[in-house]
């Protein structure tokens, strides 16, 4: 916001500043029912943070629960094939529930039982967060509600009976677009409502202060393994790290550790649908411009007059039509930058992955795949390339059938 | 004329009548049909008009205004309507002043300065933005007040004493008190211990207190303005106007608007 304070001199990696901007970026932008639970979530986990209590439980948990650490799988048919740099692939897929969002979720469910919580909140898109909360939530005994869009519920029923299997209640949408953007302003509303007894649980680097730092903060254990592992097995730290962006969490969670690294590149990748040129992508960055959305300052995808604009992208999870402050703040900062896919892009780099490494990649870290495989052969063989393959791609078997199905046949790549 | 509206809570509470502050949707379900409905309840006694700019993500409106909204974005209302329905109900001779309720983006997106030329040119007093936080009032303040137009700031059940002298702090000409935890809507009964809460509140404040959120009807508007500077419609008025048929729409908000400034000024 213009006037909000800029300190160029901060370093990247002490942000956000205690009112919840990266930059300009972040704050707190909801109505003031709001504003006294996001102090009290701010303050219980500004204590969680310093409790080493707290994080004996989350490194518990993330163990023996979800499985970490997750492998840095070093791509060699892929490297081979490329010709360029060597590809390491930061396996979130092999994540409990597939997919990076579970992390999250853990960190978010033991901070909302400190709070003494009994019911939990969340918003989804594809339904991975939803999943993993729900998860979660059984996990711990606790009562949870999903937010999900009435066209999201009919587009992925399989993860919707699978939160119903959980435990979940999962209500759909039928607001606005019907899509993940509208499952987060019912969440809010939700939340507005029963602020007292219940946790909103986000699953992205969205929303208000503090909850980009937290999702953040409970991501960075991503990079944080990448960093110990790529300098186990390389000797050396990577000269780029690629991920897919559209809230951001996956992406953060990996970067945040190598932000001092000043030599280590980074790259996000948003989804660019049928192309930035037309009006079906979900490039925020690329074509967005600063404003509010739930809660906070970043790029939104947006017309003239600020409505809030639809989104597209094959891949489900990519769908927000904002990102996360941190990333806003890097991007300006020219500490990351952003690029795009298409979905015909991230489609070629699902088949590559499968064909060669074995490997079925959620349509989401196809994106950041397909940018990695452009980026390889532009650099030398010693260059070291680490994308995160933020969740598995089962969930998306059916949606690439409808594009491939009929021009795919088996045999060698 | 943000002056106008600190003077008309200073009568209002000599005279110990409370005032009443109806909402209407921009562009719902047209722009005659809002402008008639808004021309309606000035006649019909209104002592402000709020005018509701949709926004495509209104994270603090009920499920009543979010229908209404979209169906107005749906139908083409752009945001500076709303100076155009300032300048027509202004030419239309109706002095009472005006307030643009929307959320913060659009205003962002406008440019403040813009917003305040524009509000301050055609006639307009002032603001309402339920997700501009108390914090960032005093970035806009200054702006606002140097065209004399006013910010209003909100307080919720939730407020801490600490937000709450922070919101009588700002100089403005009233507060807007949600009455409940919750989104904007028409609900049957009042919050339980609401007007406990407002008398409570009122002897603490400086600053007039304006109740909105799901008051539904003349008589809930009466025991609110019991304990109140001023009471608030928005859903059930909204809710009214969807079920009348677009040539009677003036007549029944009219009616809807005389029967609570009768029954505000009947105690």
């Amino acid at each position: 916001m213009r006037s909000s304070r800029r300190n160029p001199a901060a370093e990247p990696a002490h942000l956000p500043d205690p009112e919840g901007f990266f930059g300009p970026y972040g704050g707190q932008y909801v109505p003031e029912t709001l504003m006294v639970a996001l102090r009290e979530l701010g303050e219980a986990y500004t204590k969680a943070r310093r409790d080493p209590r707290f994080q004996r439980e989350f490194q518990y948990y993330l163990a023996e629960y979800d499985g970490r650490p997750t492998p840095l799988t070093f791509a060699s048919n892929l490297t081979r094939a490329l010709k360029g740099a060597r590809l390491y692939l930061k396996r979130e897929d092999l994540n409990h529930t597939g997919a990076h969002k579970i992390n999250n979720c853990l960190g978010q469910i033991l901070l909302a039982r400190r709070m003494g919580k009994k019911r939990i909140i969340a918003e989804t898109g594809a339904g991975q967060h939803g999943v993993a909360t729900a998860t979660v939530c059984a996990l711990f005994g606790v009562k949870c509600e999903v937010f999900m869009g009435e066209e999201d519920v009919r587009r992925q029923a399989l993860n919707v009976f699978r939160m119903r299997l959980l435990g979940a209640q999962v209500h759909a949408v039928s607001s606005g677009t019907r899509t993940l953007k509208d499952a987060m302003s019912e969440a809010i509303r939700d939340w507005v409502t029963n602020v007292r007894t219940t946790y909103y649980l986000i699953g992205s680097t969205a929303g208000p202060h503090p909850y980009p730092m937290i999702v953040r903060d409970f991501q960075k254990v991503i990079g944080e393994e990448a960093r110990r592992q790529v300098l186990r097995q390389a000797g050396r730290l990577p000269d780029a790290l690629v991920a897919c962006v559209n809230g951001g969490s996956n992406a953060i969670g990996l970067f945040y550790p190598f932000l001092k690294d000043r030599q280590v590149r980074m790259v996000g990748v948003e989804a660019a649908g049928d192309g930035v040129k037309t009006k079906r992508h979900a490039a925020t960055m690329a074509k967005g411009k600063p404003g509010i959305l739930h809660g906070s300052y970043s790029y939104v995808l947006q017309d003239k007059d600020g409505q809030i604009a639809e989104t597209h992208s094959i891949s489900a999870g990519l769908d927000y039509p904002g990102v996360g402050p941190e990333h806003a703040w890097l991007r300006d900062t020219k500490r990351a930058s952003y690029v795009s896919a298409t979905d015909q892009q991230a489609l070629e780099a699902f088949q590559a992955l499968a064909r060669h490494e074995g490997i079925l990649p959620a349509l989401e870290s196809a994106h950041a795949a397909y940018h990695a495989m452009k980026m390889a052969p532009r650099l030398s063989k010693k260059s070291i390339l680490i994308v995160n393959l933020s969740g598995r791609g089962d969930k998306d078997v059916n949606t690439v059938l409808e594009r491939l199905g009929s021009k795919l046949k088996g045999g060698a790549p | 004329m943000s002056f106008q509206l600190q003077r008309m809570f200073q009568t209002a509470r000599l005279q110990r009548r409370p005032l009443f502050l109806p909402y209407i949707c921009l562009g719902y379900p047209s722009y005659q049909a809002s402008l008639q409905a808004a021309q309606a309840a000035l006649a019909a006694g209104a002592s402000a008009l709020e005018l509701g700019v949709p926004f495509s993500d209104p994270i603090a409106d009920g499920p009543t205004l979010q229908k209404a909204t979209h169906y107005s974005l749906q139908h083409g209302t752009k945001f500076a309507d709303v100076f155009r329905m300032i300048q027509d109900l202004r030419r239309a001779g109706f002095r009472q002043p005006l307030l643009v309720m929307s959320y913060l983006n659009l205003v962002e997106q406008f440019g403040w300065e813009d917003f305040a030329a524009a509000l301050s040119k055609t006639g307009g007093d002032g603001a309402i933005l339920p997700d501009l936080p108390l914090e960032k009032f005093p970035l806009f303040t200054p702006l606002m007040r140097s065209k004399n137009l006013a910010l209003i700031p909100f307080i919720a059940p939730t407020s801490s004493p600490q937000r709450i002298k922070m919101a009588d702090a700002q100089g403005a000409p009233f507060l807007y008190y949600v009455s409940v935890t919750g989104v904007t809507g028409a609900r049957k009964t009042l919050p339980s211990g609401l007007l406990r809460a407002l008398r409570t509140l009122g002897d603490r404040l400086e600053t007039p207190l304006v109740v909105g959120f799901g008051i539904s009807n003349p008589a809930q508007a009466a025991q609110v303005g019991k304990v109140a500077d001023g009471v608030i419609i928005a859903s059930a008025l909204v809710q009214l106007i969807s079920k009348t048929p677009v040539s009677k729409i003036s007549g029944v908000v009219g009616r809807f608007c005389g029967q609570v400034v009768n029954a505000l000024h009947e105690f």
